[in-house]
């Protein structure tokens, strides 16, 4: 028994003993010889309570359980947040500048080099030189970047960790803007105007606040675009994953009522001090109310029988799905007071309706509510949650009800594009013109005749002029095998704006229909993601094969559409290609699927391409240009685009406003 | 993509967290007949006025449960100190439970539509949850009265200050 309670056990005895005492005093004569003056002292003592108890009650005593916004989309982070991040850390908090300002000034020594590379077309270490000694530019603040960076991590070492280095800092942070704005411009790298005064400190604003430096109060501010919501870190709940069709999440008092307890005890001291009954008659109404908030009945949610409908069970990504939920009281009590929210899984968003209710339910009474969602890939089953109170308020059950509906939502790998592919092929005949004679269809050669060759194939006109045997040879058509492969890590995850879909999103839908496009021109398609969840899908062919990539595209792991940092997904860190080296085919295309988010993503390309492989990579475009982080990063990214087609491997660049059919005609273009 | 264009229309509905309309004019009301309740007093009617404007300035401009709750607060105030410039019982019990009503659910007003939203439907959840508190009210004022006219007569000052304080103690101990 801890002090607090004790203390209260003595309170209350004490109290018990007094009321006790003053009922025998009403039925003897008043033995103590003080007069009216010694009422006063209750009265003062209630009066401080009352004190007391606003001080409490303004500090924010009252506890309720926060409920998602299950109906906005994910809060994907944004491609370059980690860059902004780390310069809010330094310009503001101070903190971990050492660290940060290394990496930084590594990065952009990177793209310095690989942007010099590119437009002078020189080695690595000229590309160096020119870096540092300036002549790049004629911008002084961006050239000084480079120029003071090794002597600025000498410097900052010891003295400047000691006085802060403040000033030092903020030159860091302009001389770093004014380089990627530089880079930007010398790289002729497409970004608009960056607009200092509201674009950053919006975006800026968003980072902040993801970072819980600044509270979320977004719903007053109307300029904060499109709001997002992560069911568990935007509420009280730690998880909406559940096994059992009833957990209950919490039970707790609510301290609603305190208020009201401070109006009684002022208006009894009052009454009291004053010697005012009528007074003391409207403090007992409020401590009445007092005794009332703390009389409780735990609501009996654990009876809620509750039944979700869906539209349909079986869905394709992106489509509209009508949900009805029945909520039917079955405990045999009333349930007063009933807050239900729809925990819609993060992927969701919900398009029409409103996936909550607040009823209250007699005993066999039942409600619904109805919305529409736009589904996402995957095996879902969600939660309902439920906060109950009862009459007064004071006490409320938090639990989390699932019925069994599941809806499964699978793309359908239809045909929408034709998707090139490379000549290199399987001994399977196929679609691919190879360079190769044989039988076939399209002209390719004549040569002299050999022992065996088919009569079909003998060129009798030939034969009908000189008397010579020869034979026809056709182009061969061949199938190639060609795997699809992933970039699922958690870079990856990242979207242009909080709503639209992320990088990995926009790779499986677009993957969706290429392994549909692949499979209809007779090639063997497999499909494989690098991730911490190994993900390997062996090339192959016929309606079974296609049924399980169909499945495997709604439910494995690593192609979930929530961030691994978000999945239950338990795994140490290894090189995350290994798994795919060891089992890809020599002879296999590679389809690679990747924002290029990192360097590891376009080595990994290269890695491909030197082993023999054709890579064609596809690379959804999700980069945006409004804070400095994310002009850095699509800097970054247009580099490494450069990069791997001076390699000769095909990059097909995809805008992703618009259709990829367009991305491919433009880079088969450029490919022609 | 052709699957993703011709759904790309399909934007997240409105989300805001107001407090719900039904509790915000209840209570509102219910901070108006305190207000009345306080007007044998000038003085005190101006005060629960000022403190009137803080809860309707709550609930219905700012969102802010802070100022509704210091708002009907003040109210409170008005209502003791027409007690202390003299009023009569039945108007001082009014106006306590009066404004502890509105208190009561404003507040609901504020949780509910935190909880829930303001495109949820929520009108029943609020009805019942007012008129449990204003039964429970009307029981309190009944019995109270009934003690208080069987009791109040003949109680010396001791055993006054006795249960007073008896009193005090035990509603500090079951305050939380």
């Amino acid at each position: 028994m801890d002090v607090d309670e004790a203390l209260r056990r003595i309170i209350m005895a004490a109290g018990v003993v007094f009321v006790l005492g003053g009922a025998a005093l009403i039925f003897v004569d008043d033995p103590f010889p003080w007069g009216v003056t010694v009422i006063i002292a209750p009265g003062l003592l209630a009066l401080l309570f009352a004190a007391l108890t606003v001080r409490g009650r303004l500090q924010g005593e009252i506890v309720e359980t926060v409920m998602p916004d299950p109906e906005r989309p994910p809060d994907n982070e944004r491609p370059g947040d980690e860059v902004d991040r780390m310069l809010y850390e330094m310009t503001v908090l101070r903190q971990g500048v050492q660290e940060n300002r290394e990496h930084l000034e590594e990065r952009m020594e990177r793209l310095g080099v690989a942007v010099i590379q590119d437009r002078r077309d020189c080695s690595p270490t000229e590309a160096e030189r020119v870096l540092q000694s300036g002549e790049w530019t004629d911008d002084e603040d961006a050239a000084a970047f480079f120029q003071s960076e090794t002597s600025a991590v000498d410097e900052a070492g010891f003295a400047n960790a000691l006085t802060g280095g403040s000033s030092d800092i903020d030159t860091f942070a302009y001389q770093f803007r004014a380089a990627v704005e530089e880079l930007l411009r010398v790289g002729e790298i497409p970004a608009q105007e960056l607009e200092f005064d509201s674009g950053p400190d919006s975006a800026l604003g968003r980072v902040l606040q993801r970072l819980g430096l600044r509270s979320a109060g977004g719903d007053d501010d109307g300029d904060e675009g499109v709001q997002a919501n992560w069911n568990t870190a935007d509420s009280s709940i730690d998880s909406f994953d559940t096994d059992e069709p009833f957990e209950d999440v919490s039970l707790h008092r609510t301290n609603r009522w305190l208020g009201v307890t401070a109006f009684a005890l002022f208006a009894v001291g009052a009454g009291v001090v004053t010697y005012n009954p009528g007074l003391m008659m409207a403090g007992t109404v409020g401590v009445a109310y007092t005794i009332y908030g703390r009389i409780t009945a735990v609501p009996a949610t654990d009876q809620l029988k509750v039944e979700r409908e869906l539209e349909t069970e079986d869905a394709e990504p992106g489509e509209e799905v009508e949900v009805l939920v029945t909520v039917t009281n079955e405990s045999g009590s009333m349930l007063p007071d009933l807050r239900l929210v729809d925990a819609v899984p993060d992927s969701f968003i919900v398009t029409e309706g409103c996936p909550r209710l607040h009823t209250a339910l007699r005993s066999g009474a039942s409600a619904t509510f109805s919305y529409k969602v736009r589904v996402e890939r995957g095996e879902h089953q969600w939660p309902l949650l439920c906060v109950a109170r009862d009459f007064s308020g004071g006490a409320e059950r938090t639990s989390l009800v699932t019925p069994e509906a599941e809806l499964t939502v699978t793309p359908s790998l239809k045909v929408t594009n034709k998707v090139p592919v490379r000549a290199q092929t399987t001994m399977y005949s196929g679609d691919i013109n190879t360079r190769q004679g044989g039988p076939g269809l399209e002209f390719h050669s004549v040569r002299d005749y050999q022992n065996g060759d088919p009569m079909n194939r003998i060129n009798w006109k030939k034969l009908a002029q000189t008397g010579e045997l020869a034979t026809v040879d056709f182009r061969q058509e061949k199938a190639a095998t060609v795997t699809l492969l992933f970039d699922t890590r958690q870079s990856s995850y990242v979207a242009a704006e909080p709503g639209e879909p992320h990088a990995v999103d926009h790779s499986v839908h677009a993957a969706s229909d290429v392994f549909g496009a692949l499979y209809d021109q007779g090639n063997l398609v497999g499909v494989a993601a690098f991730d911490t969840v190994p993900c390997w899908f062996s090339a192959g062919a016929g309606s079974e094969h296609l049924e399980k990539a169909r499945m495997l595209f709604a439910q494995h792991p690593a192609l979930s559409p929530a961030p691994p940092e978000r999945q239950n997904v338990e795994g140490q860190y290894i090189d995350p290609m290994t798994h795919v080296l060891r089992r890809l085919q020599s002879n296999s295309q590679i389809f690679m699927f990747t924002p290029l988010a990192d360097d590891y993503a376009m080595e990994v390309a290269s890695r491909l391409d030197s082993q023999g492989h054709l890579v064609t990579v596809l690379s959804p475009d999700v980069t945006t240009d409004r804070t400095v982080g994310q002009r850095l990063t699509r800097a970054e990214r247009t580099a490494r685009v450069r990069y791997l087609r001076q390699r000769g491997i095909r990059v097909i660049d995809w805008d992703t406003d618009e259709q990829l059919r367009l991305s491919i005609d433009r880079a088969q273009a450029r490919w022609a | 993509m052709s699957t993703q264009n011709s759904e790309e229309n399909l934007t997240a509905v409105e989300v805001t967290h107001s407090p719900t309309t039904v509790s915000a004019v209840l209570a509102t009301l219910a901070s108006i007949l305190a207000v009345f309740a306080s007007s044998t007093s000038l003085l005190a009617m101006g005060l629960g006025a000022f403190g009137l404007v803080a809860v309707v300035g709550g609930l219905f401009v700012f969102d802010s449960e802070r100022a509704m709750a210091v708002g009907t607060g003040i109210v409170f105030v008005g209502v003791v100190l027409s007690g202390i410039l003299g009023s009569s019982l039945a108007l001082l019990v009014m106006g306590s439970f009066a404004t502890i009503l509105a208190f009561d659910i404003g507040q609901n007003a504020f949780s509910v539509g935190r909880q829930m939203s303001d495109e949820t439907e929520t009108t029943r959840g609020e009805l019942v949850h007012a008129s449990a508190s204003l039964a429970v009210g009307i029981v309190i004022v009944g019995v109270a009265a009934v003690v208080y006219m069987a009791a109040f007569e003949g109680l010396s000052v001791s055993s006054l200050a006795f249960l007073l304080f008896g009193a005090m103690l035990l509603v500090w101990v079951i305050r939380q």
